[in-house]
């Protein structure tokens, strides 16, 4: 009999999550670190557990079944292959692997079923996928296509780190993929310690810093460190990466071949960290653009989605879509492990039950990805009356003209309405607001207000029917995972690259007319938005348009450096006092920092550990 | 405090409910886990740590039972004693099985040539493996494993099984240790008299003491020096005498003669020299290396089999010399023992005979040393199973305990066919070794045999004041 409610989990690897669907329809999806606060929390995630039933009003008893996105000894098993790969060498990782596995993830099935005991669930049937196809059945169960190739590609999954797909209606199949320990994650994630950021984090600073670069270690890169096949297909050459014996990415060998050791953390980034952020991307963009074409000749099908971690690489993403290989794209919004939660339960409900499946071609069902918890004027209006923080309330036609014109006049606007984003993704329910028009902003909001790195850039989120005029091929990017170019004509003289100067010179030379958003190779990271997604904030981004001219705005995730993006009232509160935020939006209050009262916290950054 | 700390928490989203607390039911079973810890541990005769472990549960469990913040204490002081524990163990069992196991298949491959994980770069023109796609059917659903092919030559297969040897071994280690092995009786290999079992030691095995004092003999501690008033009878025999690994120290023969001749005779001394494997050279030798001991009475105890034995050394006994790593490496050691002497196979029967002959004089030579020293001697035979039946085995037992007789015929010898008849097979642990109701009836035997036998201890015994009787 077929299951209705069905619980999705992720867990023990990073970014644990939940994610419960009903009669195949996407209820409620949300991950452990926004309600612990700790980044990437790859606990079982109670939490998010716990919301999912609620929000979907499971009561216990009622839940039919529950799928986890891993096999947890196939993946042991590689463990173990790996062990007798490179013994005696590797005792470290190998003391270190090992309780964890013995003590908790080979038992990750038992201590989800010994939770939901603790909720009143019993009895409850228990699934499990691999890795993968919870990674290929998120991206593509949940897509506007009736049928479309599938690209699933992370570290690791069990064996798989890569895999080529196709889904039908209802039914999907993964038909090729490349195995441990060849894979671009883990390949990417190398370059990434190698340049001083912090695996499982920094990839993305990674690929912001590679517009800095030129891809002079390119070359380098695919004659010693991989071996490419044209259909995208590859091996790493095992010599040069740390990871199967030892706790580091990269060993002395790879140190050799780049000439020199790794950046130490939080030190100056150089010219030469740039340039091989900029080799890597360049690679990885080859390599996904060729599995791209591989995967519509071996598939025929004219859709492509994607999903896992290195789907979140934004600018390979936009280079896919631009190349034109297929007709449409779409990507998991959490295309990470947090989505194979959903993705673990979707194909439970289509590929194990056989459910009937319906795709219009247009609309996908992710709901905007808007999956998280949310609250009401009411819970609200508790919240700062217990507190005596000071408000203002207004209906919600005058809200959005006010954050418009606060926005207009400089200031910075925490917005935080809606339920909250599933994925990494602020999509504008838990997000940071400013005027992209203003030279200073990417400085001021990287240094006074997210306190990161000066040279991470920031993303555009502009009107859907505006996006034409801002950017050059992409136009439609609702979930923020496409990087194009800022169209040529909005483009200023001297925006070229100015390579060799310091990168705060170079952040601030104005590139475009929204300069905030315009990166130093005159990219952009679009998030488009239409009506039926986000209404509100389609509202907000028409009154700024009536008052600046433009339909665009600079968003970024509301959250410090290291701290996950807000998830309740309270978070949203206090990460709007500790930073150079102006005004707070909480659904329909507005709070001027202004009319706050002191907030002396100077040490509050200890609380974070650095990513 | 920080300014955030002072925020009044709202309860905006349902909380996961806390673990369930052990209560006192489970409290209740942690002190029965406790006593049974204990009582384990009495059986094994560590009777003071017994008392500890029963002592500490019995605490344990009225103050949890009490007082739910002393249970959540203790309950936090066992999770870490756990967590402590397991660091430990971890190291203990992980670290041998990476070195030894790990090395060994990656060595294997090596040798081999294969590529479990694919190192090897080649010309092929695609890397692309091809997915199992049917096998991977919603079948697999409830599967811990994936239905993905495993990597070429089968890389599934084998992590498992080392995994499965591991675990097996892992438990295999624990279990013979609760037996007591891997603690076994150590012995001297000496060049001379063969081996004997190393000085003062103190092991259990099965559950039963074994004790070994400074003159290496399975006994009470002596002095070298007989103890004035005292009469000494030095018993010298093999494992019969010895008593095995299967009968408790304080329920072999030697100390059961002891305590019924002290009865009303005064203070007797039994030195127990029967040592696993011995025959008559062993102990012609031992006589001649270390004396007797001052011995008043000197009881050659034997079944008929002790006369075919050379003077065997150590390297042809599974015996070890040093306390072995694993519980398993002494069963290792004695299965590789027993392969060995299965491979030599049995000598023939004219080799036998004659050595069975010179075994005869070796005991004449043995008796006569004593007597020369002045020590009275008294030659007992073990009476196997199957001793006084109708079989061809019984028929040789008792010709060649005719033909000891016969060349021993200056003194006492004992041979009680039918001894054992009341207690039946429960006497014997196997063909010739006594099982502790035999040493029982054994050592009657033998009390009633030196006090009607031996005429020094009857001499003693008469000298005796009357109020040491």
């Amino acid at each position: 009999m077929s299951a209705r409610t069905i619980l999705g989990v992720s867990a023990l690897y990073h970014d644990s999550a939940a994610a419960v669907i009903r009669d195949g329809e996407i209820i409620a999806a949300a991950q452990e670190e926004r309600f612990t606060r700790v980044k990437g929390d790859a606990r079982i995630p109670h939490h998010a557990i716990t919301y999912v039933l609620d929000a979907a009003g499971i009561q216990p008893g009622q839940l039919d079944r529950v799928v986890f996105m891993d096999k947890p000894l196939t993946k042991f098993t590689r463990l173990l292959t790996t062990y007798a790969g490179v013994a005696p060498r590797g005792l470290q990782s190998f003391m270190m692997a090992m309780p964890a596995w013995l003590k908790e993830k080979g038992w990750a099935p038992y201590h989800i079923e010994k939770f939901l005991r603790r909720l009143g669930h019993r009895g409850v049937d228990f699934q499990m996928t691999e890795h993968h196809q919870a990674h290929a059945a998120s991206a593509f169960y949940p897509s506007p296509f009736e049928e479309a190739a599938i690209i699933t590609c992370d570290g690791v999954g069990e064996w798989a780190t890569t895999t080529v797909g196709v889904g039908e209606g209802n039914r999907m199949r993964l038909l090729f993929e490349q195995r441990f320990p060849h894979s671009i994650g883990m390949l990417y994630s190398a370059f990434t310690y190698y340049c001083g950021f912090k695996v499982n984090s920094g990839e993305y600073k990674l690929m912001g810093l590679a517009p800095y670069g030129e891809p002079v270690y390119a070359d380098l890169i695919k004659e010693h460190f991989i071996d490419l096949r044209e259909d995208g297909s590859f091996r790493l050459n095992m010599k040069y990466f740390g990871y199967l014996r030892g706790l580091t990415m990269t060993n002395d060998a790879f140190d050799k071949v780049l000439g020199g050791p790794r950046r130490s953390p939080e030190t100056e980034i150089t010219p030469r960290e740039m340039d091989i952020a900029r080799s890597i991307q360049a690679v990885t963009e080859d390599i996904m653009l060729n599995m791209a074409r591989y995967a519509r000749a071996v598939t025929g099908k004219k859709n492509l989605c994607l999903a896992g971690g290195v789907a979140l690489n934004c600018v390979a993403n936009g280079k896919i879509v631009r190349a034109n290989i297929f007709d449409e794209v779409f990507i998991q919004p959490a295309a990470g492990d947090a989505g194979g939660s959903l993705g673990a339960a979707l194909y439970s409900w289509y590929q194990t039950d056989k459910n009937p499946r319906v795709a219009d071609g247009k609309n996908d069902v992710q709901k905007g990805s808007l999956l998280g918890p949310g609250f009401t004027n009411d819970e609200i209006q508790v919240f700062l009356d217990a507190n005596d923080i000071p408000y203002e309330r207004f209906e919600p036609e005058a809200r959005d003209d006010k954050i418009a014109e606060v926005i207009a006049n400089k200031g910075v606007v925490g917005l935080f309405q809606g339920r909250m984003e599933y994925g990494p993704r602020a999509l504008c329910n838990r997000s940071i607001l400013a005027d992209a028009r203003s030279t200073e902003m990417q400085s001021f909001l990287n240094l006074a207000t997210k306190f990161r790195e000066s040279f991470r850039p920031f993303a555009p989120v502009c009107l859907a029917e505006e996006a034409p005029k801002f950017f050059e091929e992409i136009h439609d990017s609702p979930y923020m995972l496409l990087v194009d170019q800022v169209k040529a004509d909005r483009l200023t003289a001297g925006s070229a690259k100015q390579r060799g100067a310091k990168i705060y010179d170079w952040v601030n030379t104005p590139r475009s007319d929204v300069p905030a958003i315009t990166h130093v190779d005159n990219s952009a990271r679009i998030q488009t938005i239409d009506k039926g997604r986000n209404p509100r904030m389609h509202r907000i981004l028409e009154r700024f348009k009536d008052k600046t001219g433009i339909g665009l705005m600079v968003n970024t995730s509301f959250n410090v450096r290291s701290e996950p993006i807000v998830c309740t009232p309270e978070h949203a509160y206090v990460c709007f006092m500790r930073t150079g935020i102006t005004h707070l939006v909480l659904e329909d209050f507005i709070l001027s920092k202004d009319a706050q009262p002191d907030w002396d916290d100077d040490d509050w950054r200890s609380q974070f550990a650095a990513d | 405090m920080r300014p955030s700390d002072l925020i009044v928490p709202t309860p905006w989203l349902p909380a996961p409910p806390p673990p369930k607390e052990s209560g006192v039911v489970g409290a209740i079973v942690k002190g029965l886990i406790g006593v049974g810890a204990g009582t384990l541990f009495w059986y094994w005769q560590w009777r003071t740590l017994a008392i500890v472990v029963w002592s500490i549960a019995g605490l344990v469990t009225l103050a949890s039972v009490a007082s739910p913040g002393i249970r959540n204490g203790i309950n936090q002081a066992f999770a870490l004693l756990g967590k402590g524990l397991g660091k430990g163990v971890s190291w203990i069992f992980l670290v041998p099985l990476f070195f030894i196991g790990f090395s060994a298949v990656h060595l294997m491959h090596r040798l081999s040539g294969r590529d479990p994980l694919r190192l090897k770069l080649d010309d092929r023109p695609s890397y692309w493996i091809a997915s199992d796609s049917e096998a991977r059917s919603a079948k697999q659903v409830r599967s811990l494993f994936a239905a993905e092919r495993p990597p070429e030559g089968g890389g599934r297969r084998w992590p498992v099984m080392i995994l499965g040897l591991a675990l097996l071994l892992i438990v295999a280690e624990v279990g013979l240790r609760m037996f007591g092995y891997g603690d076994p009786v150590l012995y001297v290999n000496d060049p001379v008299v063969g081996y004997y079992p190393k000085a003062v030691q103190d092991v259990t095995r099965q559950g039963k003491r074994i004790t070994i004092n400074a003159q290496n003999m399975r006994s009470i501690p002596i002095d070298a020096s007989k103890p004035p008033g005292a009469f000494r009878i030095l018993m010298l025999g093999d494992s019969t005498l010895y008593g095995g690994a299967y009968v408790d120290q304080a329920d072999i023969y030697a100390n059961r003669v002891d305590a019924l001749l002290e009865k009303d005779a005064g203070p007797v001394e039994i030195l127990n020299m029967g040592v696993n494997g011995w025959g008559p050279f062993h102990a012609l030798a031992w006589v001649e290396q270390f004396g007797h001991y001052n011995a008043d009475l000197a009881v050659i105890t034997l079944p008929y089999a002790d006369v075919f034995r050379p003077l065997t050394p150590l390297a042809s006994k599974p015996y070890l010399t040093e306390k072995p790593m694993f519980a398993l490496q002494e069963v290792a050691h004695h299965l590789m023992w027993r392969a060995r002497n299965s491979a030599i196979g049995k000598p023939a029967p004219k080799l036998r005979e004659a050595q069975g002959k010179r075994g005869i004089v070796a005991y004449s030579k043995l008796a006569n040393l004593l007597r020369l020293k002045g020590v009275e001697v008294i030659i007992e035979m073990l009476p196997s199973r199957t001793a006084g039946t109708q079989g061809a085995g019984s028929k040789k037992e008792h010709d060649w305990m005719s033909l000891l007789q016969y060349q021993l015929g200056a003194y006492r010898f004992g041979f009680p066919v039918g001894l054992f008849k009341a207690e039946g097979e429960a006497a014997y642990h196997d063909f010739v070794h006594l099982s502790a109701v035999g040493h029982a009836r054994y050592a009657e035997y033998l009390n009633t045999r030196i006090r009607t036998q031996s005429e020094t201890f009857q001499r003693f015994a008469g000298s005796t004041p009357e109020g040491e009787k």
